[in-house]
């Protein structure tokens, strides 16, 4: 008898700024909604290991999607995107997951993203209030506006795809297992080229919270930070400020975890995130009570 | 204040990094010099079609300016650096010559083309230096 992981795969079409996008992402398990966001460069499959978490699913329903031109999901057929040079705009990628959201029907839906993703959660909680329960930034700092010198080999006629595996190879922990640390930098050589450093632009440049980050509401969306102790680019410290910055937010401490958690360790990051997950759902259990 | 020294056997760099096959996967091709500044020491490795083809030990003799075509890469940091570079595992953020530098003192230069062209090679000889380093006055 064959052995199935109990996660779905599908694809939905969902239109963002007039542009129809053939949406790939899976889910598994059944309660509070938690929508999962890869990092830059990468796709779904980073969160594949909580999908098959039964400790997770049969408390929540995980769904991990793939941006557009990431993973499974296609760059869209109505448009001529190869004629400019890609790049992740911080509007978009709001509006692309708040439309997938509304889309998905998700009530009440909690928000994890890492990196680039863990940069967006705040950004959600800023511009959409009360959309997202809670949010939770994991490797999310205020700002990380640094020009590293390796960013022109992210997408250069010289440099082949086992250059951005190897650097993101470097962001995890000595102490992860080493076959998840390969697995997770492997994804990374399956990019499309410019991708990488396209989603930079958003994750280096135009995501910005340092005059912001004050105005967030959490007593609309919850905030909650996660930074791990061998991130070099969103490192503790950065993590720290942005939690330091917002009225109510909270840091936590990942200890002998990397940039990528969820995929290098995700025993040990489940650790940090459960009781995160846990907490959301007994608010709004509790506001549910109240209101019944 | 204890003075410490890493040291490393040219015999052994060239051998360890010869026989490894991650770093002979991604060193493929490669011609040019790779050095590696240690304090007052460097370890200048020729690269010939992707193999170490000779270590020379020498005096670190000072940054290399960046630039392409030069075929020479180099990387240095003071020797206090490369004594917590070498533990393993590496505390943050001494895991990588990049984070080292992003957040010690380690620097990175020479051939851009070829230092991140061959950054896969680069990183694997961080974990192949920990295996052979000699580390006195801890």
């Amino acid at each position: 008898m064959a052995r199935h992981a109990q996660v779905v795969g599908r694809y939905l079409y969902l239109t963002v700024d007039d542009v129809e996008y053939r949406v790939y992402y899976e889910e598994a398990g059944t309660g509070i909604p938690v929508l999962l966001q890869h990092t830059a460069g990468s796709d779904g499959r980073q969160w594949r290991h909580l999908l098959e978490d039964p400790e997770l699913t049969s408390r929540y329903r995980l769904i991990a999607h793939d941006l557009p031109f990431h993973g499974k999901s296609l760059p869209p057929v109505s448009r001529e995107w190869w004629t400019q040079e890609y790049a992740l705009h911080q509007d978009f990628f709001m509006s692309f997951v708040v439309s997938l959201a509304r889309e998905l029907e998700l009530v009440n839906p909690v928000y994890v993203g890492c990196s680039m993703g863990g940069h967006l959660a705040p950004d959600l909680a800023l511009h959409y209030p009360g959309e997202f329960a809670a949010v939770v930034a994991v490797e999310g700092g205020l700002a990380t506006h640094d020009d590293e010198p390796f960013n022109a080999y992210l997408w250069h006629p010289r440099a082949s795809n086992d250059v951005k595996p190897a650097l993101m190879y470097t962001m995890m922990s000595p102490r992860s297992p080493e076959p998840l640390r390969r697995e997770t930098a492997w994804v990374y050589g399956q990019g499309g080229p410019p991708v990488h450093k396209g989603d930079l632009v958003y994750y280096l440049g135009e995501h910005d919270l340092t005059q912001t980050a004050k105005d967030i509401d959490t007593s609309k969306t919850a905030v909650y930070v996660l930074g791990g102790e061998y991130d070099w680019s969103a490192d503790p410290e950065h993590c720290k400020a942005l939690a330091d910055a917002i009225p109510g937010a909270s840091f936590t401490l990942m200890k002998d975890l990397g940039h990528f958690p969820m995929s290098e360790d995700p025993v040990s990051f489940t650790s940090y995130l459960l009781p995160i997950l846990d907490e959301v759902a007994a608010r709004l259990q509790a506001g549910a009570g109240q209101k019944g | 204040m204890q003075v410490v020294n890493v040291t490393f056997s040219p015999e052994q760099i060239q051998h360890s990094f010869n026989d490894d096959p991650e770093f002979r996967l991604y060193s493929r091709y490669w011609n040019g010099t790779l050095e590696f500044g240690v304090g007052n020491d460097s370890y200048t490795l020729t690269m010939s079609d992707g193999q170490v083809s000779a270590v020379d030990k020498h005096g670190f003799g000072g940054p290399v300016s960046s630039g392409t075509g030069s075929g020479h890469v180099q990387i240095h940091a003071p020797a206090d650096d490369w004594a917590m570079f070498v533990q393993d595992p590496a505390p943050p953020f001494y895991l990588d010559y990049y984070s080292a530098s992003a957040h010690h003192d380690f620097s990175l230069g020479g051939d851009p083309d070829l230092l991140w062209a061959y950054y896969p090679a680069i990183r694997r000889t961080s974990e192949l230096f920990r295996k052979i380093a000699q580390v006195e006055g801890e």
